[in-house]
């Protein structure tokens, strides 16, 4: 039976404060945690030989996880968007102009950020298990007892797959993403597939392309850290490794939504 | 004799919690030491200070005189050179072959040799341990016995001076409980290492043992053969042999 009114604890501000304040601890901890992993890797990375071996391995096994995925999400974002500026842009009677808001919003927003969704979910979450198994299961430690270091055979090579891996999936969400957008907008505002091409190679600028493509090596940089430092940190057998893995994603995700606005605004401002 | 591996008032705490308090302990070169003590009471920890892989919050480690505790990452890597670890439940790498986890450690420490020597070094250590041409099977498809067997393999590949095994019979049948204890001796034998074991199972320690550490309360309460900790008159030490000690 639930508990009365009466019987119920009155809620105090010093409860509400002292759960702000863990929360605020658990934030900072994690950062910290993560800037460390960050800076070690890098240092890693700059003073010690590639494993090209194993970062080709890892942009294969990211480039073969997500690429399916990152080709539906471009396709049906193309295509929708492409729906609906028909409709938008008909009430103005400038239908015609579907192809230039179609290109600018896939290259400079949409395919960057969703495309880095996506290596989020399939990509983040891979990264965390697997590092998370290989903590509960002392693989990591056993690294470290056979004399080598575990950001530079774990963490640096799939650091560097993701950000090399992420852009180039990016360019292939641009390119289905458009190719999407002109099958709606050739039957539904009645252009050709050139001049649909033709609009887009006017109004998509460099600039554009760079800029979206930039973002993703900064999101694919924090999928990586995040994932890497979350699957590290495991502890608890399978249920911390599941743990890991869901908030790889969340955090990353987060990340994403936040560093995509400033970004977008430096972009703006420079 | 001088020790090999010298523990000296070493203090460890997890989360505010101390697991060990002023463990002093001395591993002689070529002798077996057996570390027993009942569940969660600091065993493991133990032999991750000796590697160095955790570091105490107070005391000293020490192996060939060298102090362990204030070692650079450089001297570290040196030092696990001449140090095999068999993990608890093996750390075999899932996603190589067995004939790759063995090579592992080689590829770190002696970058010099060759894909010939090395194949030879991995081939001869899976003899040792009974599995031979098992090199391209993957670790999903070895029972758990065969796993400790390659886990010993990779310890073994590089000869080293020293090897910690972590409950190396723990989840094993009676049958393979026999095989890795039998597997334990003939490295002693055959490669004339120090080994520190640590294990609550008081069987398999009473048969492959030179010594035996009691490591109880924090520290180590009793260190002796076989045949003084069965004759000891320590009350901790009988009452563990009698399984009336957790």
């Amino acid at each position: 039976m639930p508990p009365s009114v009466a019987v119920q604890k009155p809620f105090r501000m010093s409860q509400a404060l002292a759960l702000f304040g863990a929360q605020a601890i658990h934030f900072v901890y994690h950062t910290g945690g993560i800037a460390r992993l960050v800076t070690r890797t890098a240092r890693v990375i700059f003073r010690s030989r590639w494993d090209h071996r194993e970062i080709v391995r890892q942009c294969f096994v990211i480039g073969n996880r997500s690429l399916a995925i990152v080709a539906l999400t471009g396709l049906f974002t193309g295509m929708v968007l492409a729906l609906q500026f028909t409709i938008g842009l008909g009430r103005f009677g400038l239908k015609l102009y579907t192809a230039q808001v179609v290109g600018l919003a896939l290259t400079r927003e949409l395919a960057p950020v969703l495309t880095s969704l996506m290596v989020a979910a399939r990509v983040g979450s891979g990264i965390a298990a697997e590092l998370g198994s290989m903590m509960v299961t002392e693989q990591v430690l056993a690294i470290e007892a056979m004399g080598a270091d575990p950001i530079q055979r774990l963490v640096a090579p799939r650091l560097i797959a993701t950000m090399i891996t992420t852009p180039l999936l990016t360019v292939f969400a641009n390119a289905i993403g458009v190719f999407g957008g002109m099958v709606i907008t050739v039957g539904e505002a009645g252009v050709t597939p050139t001049f649909y091409m033709q609009q887009i190679w006017r109004t998509v600028v460099t600039e554009d392309f760079v800029h979206g493509l930039a973002k993703t090596v900064f999101f694919a940089g924090c999928i990586a850290s995040i994932a890497c430092y979350q699957g590290l940190t495991t502890y608890g057998g399978t249920e911390g490794v599941g743990r890991s893995t869901t908030r790889a994603v969340v955090y990353a995700s987060i990340v994403i939504f936040i560093a995509d606005f400033f970004l977008t605004k430096l972009f703006i401002l420079l | 004799m001088d020790a090999l591996i010298v523990l000296d008032n070493v203090a460890k705490r997890f989360d505010g919690h101390a697991v060990l308090d002023g463990l002093s302990l001395e591993i002689r070169p070529g002798e077996t030491m057996t570390i027993i003590g009942g569940s969660g009471t600091g065993k493991s920890v133990t032999l991750k200070l000796i590697l160095g892989l955790m570091r105490p919050d107070r005391g000293r480690i020490y192996f060939r005189g060298s102090d362990v505790t204030r070692m650079t990452e450089g001297s570290l890597v040196a030092m696990r050179r001449e140090m095999g670890m068999l993990f608890q439940g093996g750390a075999l790498f899932d996603s190589l072959t067995v004939g790759e986890n063995i090579a592992y450690p080689l590829r770190e420490h002696f970058r010099e040799m060759t894909d010939g020597e090395r194949e030879g070094r991995v081939a001869s250590s899976l003899s040792l341990v009974g599995l031979p041409e098992t090199e391209a099977m993957m670790p999903a498809d070895l029972s758990g016995g065969m796993k400790k067997r390659v886990a010993l393999a990779r310890a073994i590949a590089t000869n080293p001076a020293v090897i910690l095994y972590d409950e190396p019979t723990t989840g094993l049948d009676p049958a393979n409980c026999q095989r890795i204890n039998r597997l334990i001796r003939e490295c002693q034998r055959k490669l004339r290492v120090t080994s520190v074991i640590v294990t609550h199972d008081l069987e398999s320690a009473f048969l492959v043992t030179d010594r035996i550490a009691l490591l109880y309360n924090r520290r180590i309460e009793f260190v002796g053969t076989v045949a003084e900790a069965k004759a000891s008159a320590n009350a901790v030490v009988g009452n563990f042999i009698e399984g009336n000690l957790e």
